[in-house]
C-alpha cells in the first residue's frame, strides 16, 4: 500500500475506541478516546474525545482533554475542552474555547524529586560499603 | 468529496465504523460494524464483527457477517461466519466455513 499512516476519510463516521495507533489522521467524524505518537485532525474533521499524543496538530474540531507535548493549532481549528501542553502553537484565527494548561512544570519538579532522593540516598550506603 | 479510509498494521479500531460512499482498507485489526461502499480486507488484517459494503475483498482471518453486491475472497482468507452476497468468488486456497446465501 501507498498509504502506510492510518487514515480517516472524510465521509466516515467512527465512534468506539482506537488503541495501539502510532500515526493517525482524521478527516471524518470519531468519537474515542486515542493514545497515539501522532495526530492530525484535519480541516474536515471532527474529534470528540481524550486525546494523548506526543504531536497534536489541528485543524479541524477538537472537543475533549488533550494531553500532549506539542501541540499545533491552525488557523482553521476550534478547540473547546482542556488541552494539556508542554510547548503549543496556535496560528491567528484559530478559535479556543477551553482551558489551556502548560505542564511542562509538572514532570521537570517530580524529576528533581527523584533525583534529590538518590543523593540523600547514596551518602547512608557509602558508609556501609567502606 | 470521498476520501479513503485506512486502518494501518499496527491500529486495532474497536466499534461503529460508517464510510459510507467511501473506501475502506483495513490491515490492522477492526472489531464491529463497518459500512462502506469499498472494503478490503488486508491478508494479515482481523475482522470480527458485521460488515455491509458494495464490493468486498476478503483477506485475513474474519470472523462474523458479511453482505457484499460482491464478493470476493482471497487465497490468504480464513472465513468464519456467514456470506451474503450476489456475485461470490473464492480464490484457491480460501479457507471457508458457514453459510453463503444470496441477498433477497
Amino acid at each position: 500500500m501507498a498509504n502506510k499512516q492510518a487514515i480517516l476519510g472524510s465521509g466516515a463516521r467512527f465512534s468506539g475506541k482506537i488503541s495501539n495507533a502510532k500515526s493517525i489522521e482524521i478527516n471524518g467524524y470519531v468519537e474515542a478516546d486515542l493514545t497515539t505518537e501522532k495526530v492530525t485532525i484535519g480541516s474536515t474533521g471532527k474529534f470528540l474525545g481524550s486525546v494523548q499524543s506526543d504531536l497534536v496538530v489541528i485543524a479541524g474540531e477538537y472537543e475533549g482533554k488533550m494531553q500532549a507535548d506539542s501541540v499545533w493549532l491552525t488557523e482553521t481549528s476550534r478547540i473547546s475542552g482542556e488541552v494539556h501542553y508542554k510547548s503549543l502553537q496556535m496560528d491567528r484565527g484559530a478559535a479556543l474555547n477551553c482551558r489551556v494548561v502548560h505542564n511542562w512544570n509538572e514532570n521537570e519538579v517530580k524529576l528533581e524529586d527523584e533525583t534529590s532522593q538518590i543523593q540523600e540516598d547514596n551518602p547512608d550506603e557509602k558508609p556501609i560499603k567502606k | 468529496m470521498s476520501e479513503i479510509t485506512y486502518i494501518s498494521e499496527e491500529l486495532v479500531m474497536e466499534g461503529n465504523l460508517d464510510a459510507a460512499g467511501s473506501s475502506v482498507v483495513v490491515a490492522g485489526r477492526f472489531k464491529g460494524e463497518l459500512r462502506a461502499k469499498d472494503v478490503l480486507l488486508e491478508a494479515n488484517s482481523i475482522f470480527d464483527g458485521n460488515l455491509i459494503a458494495d464490493k468486498v475483498t476478503l483477506g485475513g482471518l474474519v470472523k462474523g457477517e458479511v453482505a457484499a453486491n460482491i464478493l470476493n475472497v482471497a487465497s490468504s482468507a480464513k472465513v468464519e461466519g456467514n456470506l451474503k452476497t450476489n456475485a461470490l468468488s473464492i480464490d484457491l486456497g480460501a479457507e471457508v466455513s458457514g453459510s453463503i446465501s444470496r441477498i433477497s
